[in-house]
């Protein structure tokens, strides 16, 4: 909703705002003599009403409101959980400010006319498929997870996404990590999380990253970052056992007019425990990054590397620009 | 006891009965030219704010406007 009524009021008065499809209130506020405004409508065309202390007033039907060209501003940290809907708006992250992503089921799209997002803040989302929990007894769940040893050696592979997931080692097991899956052109899955290192609750294997979508029909310019990390994978990196799993990255989906800015588009996996070259948790695979958009004028780094672990690691993921 | 508010008009009309306690919308109907009589029910309503508004979107308010009991 990004319509308004304007005017300039000789007295004080209350000024009442009635949507003419269906007749509801829609506004209903006291405003002071002089100019007023009243924002937050929506495009349909209104009865207004000014009504003085005394009584006396006047209407007004067929009022169209006038497009206005409003902003969002995030400047302090918050948590997103669900879809963001701010059609029309021009939201800007500014001042350090850090938006979490907290969705682990689906991918949380975000829509606006435009989106900045200031150097020093950014949106990051570290909460795709969960790791492990190693007293589960469990490989982290599908799509994409990284197994668990179940064996005294407690040790897990690397999630997948765009990348698979490396292999985790202990002793003389070898589990492969989890599988690459999505499209590398519209990515819409969360990173598969890390196995777990098994008999301590605190080993588990690293979240995957989460799934993030934004579409904008006018620019997104990133001088701050995008980051749909996979996480590191815990355990004991001094010992030979528990090592856990590193999470797959997740999936950044970007639809937009134009994209700039300089700063960072990442989605790399998370690192496996490691402790030597035979007995170490896996990396997590890449995530998976796709633009689409007329104009690509982005100068900043991007990143869909594996994280490091047993071996290789994870395999890098995937990145791609569709103009 | 019913409390009411009449009266007529030249030509079709839409009249929007607002309480003026709590700005809610009483009543919002059409009448056509001629006598209109509106009733608002058996509790006293108070003052209500009367809009009428025409079909070409000329529009005109009453506040203060007290219903009448019958």
């Amino acid at each position: 909703m990004a319509y308004k009524i304007s005017g300039t009021l000789s007295d004080d008065a209350r000024i009442i705002v009635l949507e003419e499809v269906g007749w509801s209130l829609e506004s209903n506020t006291e405003e002071s003599a002089g100019v007023y405004e009243i924002e937050g409508l929506d495009d349909s065309n209104k009865l207004v009403i000014a009504r003085k202390s005394n009584g006396n007033g006047i209407a007004y039907g067929f009022v169209t409101p006038i497009f206005y060209n409003a902003s969002v501003i995030i400047d302090s940290n918050i948590t997103w959980n669900t879809h963001q809907d701010f059609s029309g708006l021009d939201v800007v992250i500014t001042n350090g400010a850090i938006v979490t992503l907290n969705q682990p089921s689906y991918q949380i799209i975000f829509t606006a006319n435009s989106l900045t997002i200031d150097s020093g803040a950014g949106i990051n989302g570290p909460n795709g498929g969960p790791g492990c929990n190693c007293q589960s007894n469990q490989d982290a769940a599908a799509p994409g997870g990284g197994k668990t040893d179940t064996s005294n050696k407690c040790f897990g592979s690397g999630g997948g996404h765009g990348g698979t997931g490396g292999s985790g080692r202990g002793g003389t097991t070898t589990l492969t990590g989890g599988a690459s899956h999505d499209s590398a052109t519209t990515p819409t899955a969360r990173g598969g999380g890390g196995g777990g290192a098994n008999y301590n609750i605190d080993f588990t294997g690293g979240n995957g990253g989460s799934a993030f979508k934004a579409v904008c029909t006018g620019t997104i310019k990133i001088d701050g970052y995008i980051r749909c990390n996979g996480v590191n994978g815990k355990g004991s990196p001094t010992t030979g056992l528990y090592h856990g799993g590193g999470g797959a990255g997740g999936a950044i989906w970007i639809i937009a007019g134009d994209v700039t800015g300089n700063g960072q588009l990442q989605a790399y996996g998370g690192n496996g425990v490691y402790y030597n070259s035979t007995t170490a948790g896996g990396g997590g695979g890449g995530g998976r990054i796709a633009v689409h958009t007329s104009n690509w004028n982005f100068t900043g780094s991007s990143s869909v590397a594996g994280g490091t672990g047993y071996s290789t690691g994870g395999a890098v993921g995937s990145f791609n620009v569709i103009t | 006891m019913t409390y009411k508010i009449s009266g007529a008009t030249s030509e079709a009309i839409r009249i929007i009965i607002i309480k003026e306690s709590d700005w809610s919308i009483l009543d919002n109907d059409t009448y056509s030219a001629g006598q209109y009589e509106i009733d608002l029910g058996e509790s006293n309503p108070g003052n209500v704010l009367a809009v009428g508004r025409k079909s070409d979107g000329e529009s005109f308010m009453y506040g203060n406007v007290t219903p009448v009991v019958s």
